[in-house]
């Protein structure tokens, strides 16, 4: 069943100062907008992917604009934005805590897929944010290259070419990590 | 597999799953994001047409006084009458006055009719 109605219901009214269609739209889509923000970030601080889907929700709630699809993939697109925002802020500060930090999960699993998905957001972090960001719309998301350009304000070719070009960086950094299906 | 399969599966690998603790602090932290929702909405009101010339005038400025200047620059030289003696007739007499008698060319610069 579709949420689209609904959640631009949701949405209006959120934004007339419903604070229970706020939470509703909030618990169907602040999960995967924490992890589309963590995922933006590379390396975060604690609290930091909070700060930027907070960012998010205030920008969709202030908005006039209204998303023409899934409201859910809107707000995701959202989070990715203030997620570069928050990186070119942030550019010339230290990075303090990184991917191997405990308090981040590394998933379940064995000892070796956890030092694999370590291993992996690690090279993701190496990437530079735009790159990032484009990965996570693209590949993560499965956004078209053409959506991809308009969230990120760029022209499709551009988009095309960046994504590429990450995606061969992330093989490089990643080197023979063991994983099913590899690409020769 | 296509490279961007991998990529998508890398990524979906890293990713990381859904804290509990996520959305509790996103709740709570939600009547504090109304209220700044509605204070931004509040905050901007529409453009009056001095929003808008206003930056375009800062933008343009310097490049209309550049031009403004060179056109001022322009007109100057053009409202200058033409001299009564430009340089080719006063070399012409300078030569003419300096050929040796009979010079029919230099008679013919000063006037001095053939014999």
């Amino acid at each position: 069943m579709t949420t689209e109605g609904p959640d631009r219901e949701a949405l209006l009214r959120a934004r007339e100062g419903d604070e229970e269609a706020a939470r509703t739209l909030l618990a169907r889509h602040g999960g995967s907008m924490m992890r589309t923000a963590r995922a933006s970030l590379g390396r975060a601080s604690p609290g930091e992917a909070e700060d930027v889907v907070q960012e998010a929700w205030v920008a969709a709630l202030s908005t006039e604009a209204l998303p023409t699809g899934d409201v859910g993939a809107w707000l995701r697109a959202i989070a990715v934005r203030k997620a570069l925002d928050a990186r070119r802020v942030h550019a010339r500060r230290p990075e303090t805590t990184g991917l191997l930090d405990p308090e981040r999960d590394p998933g379940a699993g064995g000892e070796g897929s956890r030092v694999a998905v370590l291993a992996v957001r690690e090279a993701l972090a190496r990437l530079a944010p735009l790159d990032r960001a484009t990965l996570v719309l693209a590949d993560l998301e499965g956004r078209s290259m053409a959506e991809v350009g308009r969230i990120l304000g760029s022209t499709e070719v551009a988009v095309r070419l960046r994504a590429s070009r990450a995606r061969r960086k992330l093989r490089r950094l990643l080197g023979d990590l063991p994983l099913e299906g590899d690409p020769a | 597999m296509t490279l961007r399969q991998w990529t998508r599966r890398v990524m979906e690998m890293a990713a990381e799953p859904a804290r509990p603790g996520d959305l509790e602090s996103l709740q709570a932290a939600l009547p504090a994001i109304l209220a700044r929702a509605r204070r931004e909405r509040d905050a901007a009101t529409p453009m009056t047409t001095w929003d808008v010339l206003v930056p375009l005038t800062r933008r343009w400025l310097p490049a209309l006084v550049a031009a403004a200047a060179s056109l001022a620059v322009l007109a100057f030289l053009f409202s200058q009458p033409a001299s009564a003696d430009p340089w080719e007739s006063l070399l012409g007499a300078q030569a003419a006055a300096e050929a040796p008698a009979g010079d029919i060319v230099a008679d013919a610069i000063t006037g001095v009719d053939a014999p």
